[in-house]
């Protein structure tokens, strides 16, 4: 994600740019997914079963809920276990090594934060805000300016029409709309985030059709990915891709950057030299390339939000019929403002399902699977998943620290602890009642809520933040890697706090300021 | 609903370890009421070698083989194991199955969400009714197997 966006504005400021990338890809599902929608597959397609379930059944998920990948996504994380080893309790972590990286499963949604948010993470908001705008019209953005835009699309202007909301979501919006005072009053707005997805075409990509495959494939390139942004960089001149490499360290030399990568293939260790290094890698790979490079005992910090998940039911719909077309992704958010100052916002994103197929509901249902699948078919039209995403602060529970593992082709491992103290559990824990109190007033009743596991929404900063005094393992204002002269941090490795909506577009803005201070350094800087 | 119309196990007995061709119509007609087709029965004898959902203990072979020759027990068993061992691989091959079943177009009428009037809502509650007492007694049957019964 970040890799790719610097890159672009790199090449566009006319510097050269060689990317060095695992690039794990997906070539075995892809061609098998047809172009129709969720329904007409389900009626009509006789080898649904590949990709659905996957050759070696890999779809099918057993054991306690966790967020599983589908088959044709299962590439995200393909090569982690072994290249990425990560030791710790009560984590779940997900990186990958897959072409795009994780945005190649991302959910899409691009929130603006607010101005406090953002000085809270050691950002500037005056650089900042007006480089959402250019990162909006590179990846094409679907929104509305609605209730929610103060909390996740402020001064955003190039925009295509939203995402349709399904019969459930728009109920529940129109419910808002006539409780609107009410709601506002317990410090919660309603709205739709950004969507970077298109609803009108675009270039070379179209306009959604509405599949409702969004987990199983990218129909019509309607969805951004990072590695669209590579493919059009590819056939720019001054830009070279190289993959099936792993960035193991750094060294800097006297006028250049070497930096050590092990081709995933056979082994072989090769040496690349460069003016300059930018590390995308997502914080933790970032974290692991700067450890080796800086070696020592030091713990980084870390940051992830907890979350939450809960399944609600929206009565007004049993019985209802789903439409054909619709979108399985986020199509409604809300917003808790506990303090009405725009920081430690609550972000709440309300999802109806269906593509994800019944058999996985059944499975956590408390009854036998024959009763439980009656019990879910009838009560699919009216399920609202509830995800509330909160915001994280640096402590010294949560940290990450290099460990020796010669089990590890990389000889070492990273080891996390991560516990949030028991105000912050209290805090979230009165968010979400108060979050699934408005909800119920709105005829969405909670059925359970489930505390995913830490590290879970897969949005992780904070480990080498951001610090003016060249302190080891801190980045400064410019990205530039305390104790380096050419080695820049482009990912969400600096950020000093983690606002409760999804860091994503915030990224790909970040490494967009970095790669501009960046092109504009002369050589013998 | 219609799992007594299976066909007769194999004589010697089910092999608890592959499934059988009974096995997969017993669990078949029990989650959907309706038979697999000869490659959805191959499709799950698949699924449970590839995804190792082999009986682990002496209860869960027991269980499964109960379940296989008396299909009428596969509601209540499945149903108790749910609330005492949610994930026994007995159930495991369940999901398996159901898994099986869903990505196939013979049977999306059954995993499709239709519309329905609000009035059917009492039959869904007179069947839940039915699902209470199924686990009441399914979970009796797996606490007390290998002491009460086998």
């Amino acid at each position: 994600m970040t890799g790719a966006h610097a890159a672009q504005t790199l090449l566009e400021r006319g510097r050269r740019v060689l990317m060095l990338d695992v690039g794990v890809r997906e070539t075995h599902y892809a061609p098998l997914v047809p172009a129709s929608d969720f329904v007409t597959v389900r009626e009509r397609e006789a080898e649904q079963h590949r990709y659905f379930l996957g050759d070696r059944f890999e779809g099918i998920p057993w054991g306690p809920a966790a967020h599983t990948l589908t088959p044709p996504r299962q590439h995200l994380i393909e090569g982690t276990e072994r290249w990425l080893p990560l030791r710790a309790r009560a984590f779940s972590r997900m990186e990958s090594l897959c072409y795009g990286g994780l945005g190649a499963g991302w959910g899409a949604g691009c929130a603006v934060y607010t101005p406090p948010e953002l000085s809270a993470m050691g950002l500037d908001p005056a650089t900042i805000a007006p480089v959402y705008e250019i990162i909006g019209r590179r990846i094409g953005l679907a929104a509305e300016h609605d209730d929610a835009t103060p909390y996740c699309g402020a001064g955003l202007s190039t925009l295509q029409p939203p995402l349709r909301m399904d019969g459930s979501i728009a109920a529940l919006h129109a419910e808002y709309r006539r409780r609107r005072d009410e709601v506002r009053r317990a410090g919660i707005v309603m709205g739709k985030m950004p969507m970077a997805v298109l609803t009108r075409a675009m270039g070379e990509r179209g306009g959604t059709r509405y599949t409702d495959m969004e987990f199983w494939a990218d129909h019509d390139l309607a969805v951004y990915r990072p590695w669209m942004t590579v493919e059009s960089l590819k056939g720019r001149e001054g830009f070279e891709y190289r993959d099936g490499r792993f960035v193991l360290s750094f060294a800097e030399r006297a006028d250049h950057v070497e930096v050590h990568t092990r081709r995933v293939d056979d082994g072989a260790d090769e040496v690349f030299r460069a003016r300059r290094l930018l590390l995308g890698t997502g914080t933790l790979g970032t974290a692991r390339i700067v450890l080796r490079s800086q070696p020592g005992d030091d713990a980084l910090p870390l940051l992830t939000n907890p979350y939450c998940i809960a399944p609600a039911l929206h009565l007004r719909r049993l019985g209802a019929a789903m439409e054909r077309e619709r979108t399985s992704l986020g199509q409604l958010e809300m917003f808790l403002d506990p303090r009405a100052d725009g920081l430690d916002v609550r972000m709440v994103s309300l999802y109806t399902y269906r593509s994800l197929l019944l058999f996985k509901l059944a499975k956590e249902v408390p009854l036998g699977f024959a009763d439980a699948r009656v019990l879910m078919q009838c009560l699919l039209p009216a399920i609202v998943l509830v995800t509330i995403n909160h915001p994280d602060h640096a402590s010294p529970a949560k940290r990450l620290r290099r460990i020796p593992d010669p089990a590890s082709p990389t000889g070492d491992a990273l080891e996390v602890d991560y516990t949030l103290d028991a105000s912050e559990a209290r805090e979230n824990d009165a968010s979400e009642r108060r979050i699934l109190a408005v909800l119920r007033t709105l005829g969405c009743h909670a059925l359970k809520r489930q505390r995913m596991p830490s590290g879970s929404t897969v949005h992780y900063a904070g480990t080498l933040p951001f610090a003016d005094d060249e302190r080891r393992h801190t980045v400064g204002a410019d990205g530039r890697l305390a104790g380096t002269r050419r080695v820049f941090v482009a990912d969400g490795s600096p950020f000093r706090y983690l606002p409760g909506n999804g860091l994503t577009f915030t990224l790909m803005a970040w490494a967009h300021v970095v790669a501009e201070g960046l092109a504009r350094r002369s050589d013998g800087d | 609903m219609t799992a007594d119309r299976a066909p007769e196990a194999p004589r010697g007995g089910p092999h608890a370890q592959e499934p059988s061709e009974r096995e997969a119509q017993c669990f078949a007609r029990y989650l959907i009421g309706e038979p697999p087709a000869p490659e959805e029965i191959e499709r799950y004898r698949r699924a449970v070698e590839l995804r190792g959902a082999e009986p682990r203990s002496g209860r869960d072979r027991g269980l499964l083989e109960r379940m296989i020759r008396h299909p009428w027990t596969i509601g209540p068993l499945d149903a108790g194991l749910a609330l005492a061992d949610p994930e026994s691989p007995v159930r495991f091959r369940l999901c398996l199955m159901l898994a099986v079943l869903e990505a196939s177009p013979a049977h999306c009428r059954r995993f499709l969400p239709a519309p329905y009037p609000k009035a059917a809502l009492l039959g869904l509650a007179l069947r839940m009714a039915a699902a209470a007492a199924r686990s009441a007694l399914g979970l009796a049957m797996v606490r007390t197997w290998g002491v009460l019964w086998k």
